[in-house]
């Protein structure tokens, strides 16, 4: 018999970025949030201080910080005909395993989307004409616009504490930043950090050869800062171990540094850590939900009744449990009718390792998303006219290298590994190497989807998530033409070896581990046919049940997705504590 | 498919993974038990090793094959002297050596290996490293009447050269490339590691590139561009 707690006005599944930024905006309008986290509590101060952070081995090669598919994991294949198998080791996925999510350990590049990214389909028409599409009938509008969500990036990076250089406020192009982003409301909160040698290269090259390099806008704060929460941060050391890892210094942004603190002082809120949700409840007339079940840590199934729920779990699990539940139709790529799964996309990488002689570069000097970056090749910014595909990819170079285990299998082409001639091959390069990661866009097709899985299980008896995904000739055309760019900048750069990759080169596998960034299947837009939710991220099928995360990305852009979730949440957020709750029903 | 062990508490789970935390409870606010537990501390190895994992003629090919991949030369010691065996004795003693961090669940299928791109094996590492030394040992008595250990370093270079090549079959085609990278990847480990994991004795690794080690603040020497900032390396936790 199932436990039965209080009725709450919302319960949030998931308390990472989305779920913490939720609960933030209903609290603070009164409402009682219930949040439920699959992870146990974890702190920055007091779980990952100065004497624990430091350490590659733990955290960047173990990833100790993370879900780990012993736990949790889904099953993959590249097409429907095959029969997927499970992902047994964690390597592209990169799932964060306590609360605060993918939050606590990511690296911090914080962009907001260009306002291509949000109108591909129309743009493309308008530009190109409908030849331009074939191949990508699926790739449609999101329904927003940039403008419609530039307040609520606003509202994110002023509680993230972003660090960064405006390259237009209000339409006016600003020196120094990127021409290309979209008009802001106002500067950054916090300023860009200083730049290593690297990205000094990096950007004179860049510049000399045309290209519009600035500084990227990174979740690592510029100068002591107070969050319009009331939580304050310190500066940015430079210390190099961001990704995979915690923050000792209250100078990553994440929920724990930026949101929890002001949220676990609100009386109306309460946090479950280790409850592993595995459905939600559907009321009788099939048309609302009434809470969600979850297992505790003893395997006692307990239900939290809502009014409303919000699913803030990840791309995977966000769909994962609209599926269970049934709420909505499954995606079926033979008629292509169905919303659950559909227009799964990812993110298109592809760049070069490059290597210099007689630098001292001091690549242990760094962050997780502290770069320099030219737009020139992303999104529609340059004409397509000739080009075999649509969209492109952000150039960057980051200074986030210098970490000795992961560091000695960089080494150029045709030199040691191993044996004779190693020690002083690693010495020789370690000060000398060098990124030019091209972060490209991801456009959805007929067949890249996600459903349940019939064979593999979970723990509680349920079904695994399935992901069927390949690369499609868009996205590899695309990689390829920009492989092409970085190998001219690192030319540019003086570089001694250049070492192309390409992520789309091959089928993907999820051993590859080119990006986490993994979005799409439970789609948002305006048309309840092709969109699992509307533009509230509110589902078609169950007006109380929203569904916030990248999961709603019917593309992908040629950047980190993390600010546009969080302007999503926050959008969401308002609109159900603006409008819903007095008058429940769609928001559209 | 069978159902997964619904008996495999999730307190289990995070204890094995490091991160056994405050329960399952319902927070009302920031939890007055919080503080940096033993869960989140590393945990050092023992000087010497204690040799758990690695016992008579597996610890002597592990010794020779390591000590081939990082020889010992003008730049610093060898892999064993660095304690690059003690490292991986203690790490396959453990959770990791365990496995529980991956999903090793039946069935594996016979095409799984063609569709994931790699060498699927179901073994915990532990087992697969055994199995691995004894498979590159077997090879070597085969081919030179010689246990590994005990041959030529050429001998045994052009065995570690047809494995990375993936030109022996162990566990299905081109499987020794796998397992080639494997010990590649843990040498490496050992030798830039922390040296409280047992590896990277008296920070021979980090002088050999300069790396500074667990430092924490850079501030003040950002603006140093293009010098040699001459860091010594420290460690999380001094060990001798």
């Amino acid at each position: 018999m199932a436990i039965q707690r209080k009725k709450a006005d919302v319960v949030i599944v998931g308390l990472g970025w989305a779920g913490s930024l939720m609960a933030e905006e209903l609290t603070r309008a009164g409402l009682e949030v219930v949040a439920i986290d699959r992870g146990p509590w974890l702190d920055t101060s007091t779980d990952t201080p100065p004497a624990v952070d430091p350490d590659e081995l733990r955290w960047t090669i173990r990833r100790e910080l993370l879900l780990q598919p012993g736990d949790y994991t889904l099953t993959f294949r590249n097409q429907s005909s095959q029969t997927a198998v499970p992902t047994r080791e964690l390597k592209a996925f990169q799932m964060g395993k306590s609360v605060g999510g993918a939050g606590f350990h990511w690296a911090g590049m914080a962009w907001r989307f260009s306002e291509w990214d949000f109108r591909v389909r129309s743009a493309t028409l308008e530009r190109y004409g409908a030849s331009k599409l074939k191949g990508l009938e699926q790739v449609q509008d999101w329904g927003i616009t940039y403008a419609d969500l530039e307040p609520f990036y606003d509202r994110f990076e002023r509680i993230a504490g972003i660090s960064g250089v405006a390259g237009n406020i209000n339409g006016n192009l600003q020196p120094g930043g990127n021409p290309f982003e979209g008009p802001r409301s106002r500067e950054f909160p916090t300023p860009a950090l200083k730049e290593s040698q690297l990205m000094q290269m990096y950007r004179d090259s860049t510049a000399q050869m045309g290209l519009h390099p600035f500084y990227i806008p990174v979740a690592h704060v510029g100068a002591a800062y107070v969050n319009p929460l009331g939580v304050s941060m310190a500066p940015c050391t430079y210390c190099g171990y961001c990704m995979f890892h915690g923050c000792g210094n209250y100078s990553k942004s994440s929920p724990q540094a930026c949101v929890i603190p002001a949220l676990m002082r609100r009386k109306n809120f309460t946090l479950i850590t280790q409850g592993y949700v595995t459905k939600i409840h559907k009321a009788e007339d099939g048309k609302t939900a009434t809470g969600v079940s979850y297992f505790d840590e003893q395997g006692r199934e307990v239900i939290q009744p809502a009014d409303i729920v919000a699913l803030c779990s990840f791309t995977y699990d966000n769909a994962r449990l609209m599926m269970i539940s049934q709420i909505g139709q499954q995606y079926d790529p033979v008629t292509q009718t169905g919303t659950l799964g559909r227009a799964y996309n990812y993110q298109t990488c592809s760049g070069a390792h490059v290597w210099f002689e007689d630098q001292t570069l001091n690549p242990f000097i760094g962050a997780g998303g502290l770069g320099i970056q030219v737009d020139d090749y992303n999104g529609d910014n340059f004409d397509h006219s000739q080009h075999d595909f649509i969209g492109g990819a952000g150039l960057l170079t980051v200074s986030r290298e210098g970490m000795p285990i992961g560091r000695s299998g960089l080494l150029p082409p045709g030199t040691p590994r191993w044996g004779k001639g190693f020690k002083q091959n690693y010495q020789d390069n370690y000060q000398n190497y060098g990124i030019i990661f091209g972060q490209g866009t991801s456009m959805p097709t007929r067949d890249a989807y996600l459903s349940l899985d019939p064979n593999y299980k979970d723990r509680w008896g349920t079904p695994l998530l399935r992901m069927t995904f390949d690369w499609n000739q868009n996205d590899r055309n695309m990689a390829r033409f920009i492989e092409q760019r970085a190998v001219d900048i690192g030319k540019k750069m003086g570089a001694k070896h250049v070492q192309t990759f390409n992520s789309a080169a091959k089928s993907w596998s999820p051993y590859d581990e080119n990006s986490n960034h993994t979005q799409g299947g439970m789609i948002m837009g305006e048309d309840p046919l092709t969109s699992a939710v509307n533009t509230y991220l509110q589902s078609w099928d169950a007006h109380n049940v929203f569904v916030v995360g990248a999961s709603a990305f019917p593309t992908n852009a040629g950047y980190n997705p993390t600010s546009t979730v969080g302007a999503l949440a926050i959008r969401t957020a308002r609109a159900i504590h603006e409008k819903y709750q007095h008058n429940p029903g769609s928001l559209v | 498919m069978k159902r997964r062990d619904a008996l495999r508490s999730m307190g289990a789970l995070f204890a094995a993974a490091g991160l056994a935390k405050v329960g399952a409870v319902e927070l009302k606010s920031v939890p007055s038990e919080t503080g940096l537990t033993r869960e989140m501390l590393p945990s050092p190895v023992m000087s010497g090793g204690q040799g758990n994992v690695f016992k008579g003629q597996a610890r002597a090919t592990l010794t020779a094959v390591f000590d081939r991949l990082i020889p010992q030369d003008q730049l610093g010691p060898s892999a064993s002297e660095a304690g690059c065996v003690d490292f991986l004795d203690a790490q396959m003693n453990g959770p990791y050596g365990e496995s529980k961090d991956l999903y090793l669940d039946q069935p594996l299928r016979a095409d799984e290996s063609q569709l994931m791109g790699l060498t699927i094996s179901l073994r915990t590492r532990r087992d697969y490293t055994l199995a691995g030394l004894a498979f590159i040992d077997r090879h070597a008595r085969a081919r030179h009447s010689k246990p590994f250990a005990e041959l030529e370093g050429e001998q045994m270079d052009a065995v570690l050269s047809d494995l990375e090549a993936g030109k022996l079959d162990w566990e299905g085609k081109g499987s020794s490339n796998r397992l080639f990278e494997f010990l590649l990847m843990s040498v490496r480990e050992g030798y830039f590691s922390d040296p409280l994991y047992g590896g990277n004795r008296g920070m021979v690794g980090w002088k050999l590139v300069g790396f500074p080690g667990a430092r924490y603040d850079y501030r003040q020497y950002i603006d140093r561009r293009g010098q040699d900032l001459g860091l010594e390396p420290i460690s999380l936790i001094p060990v001798s």
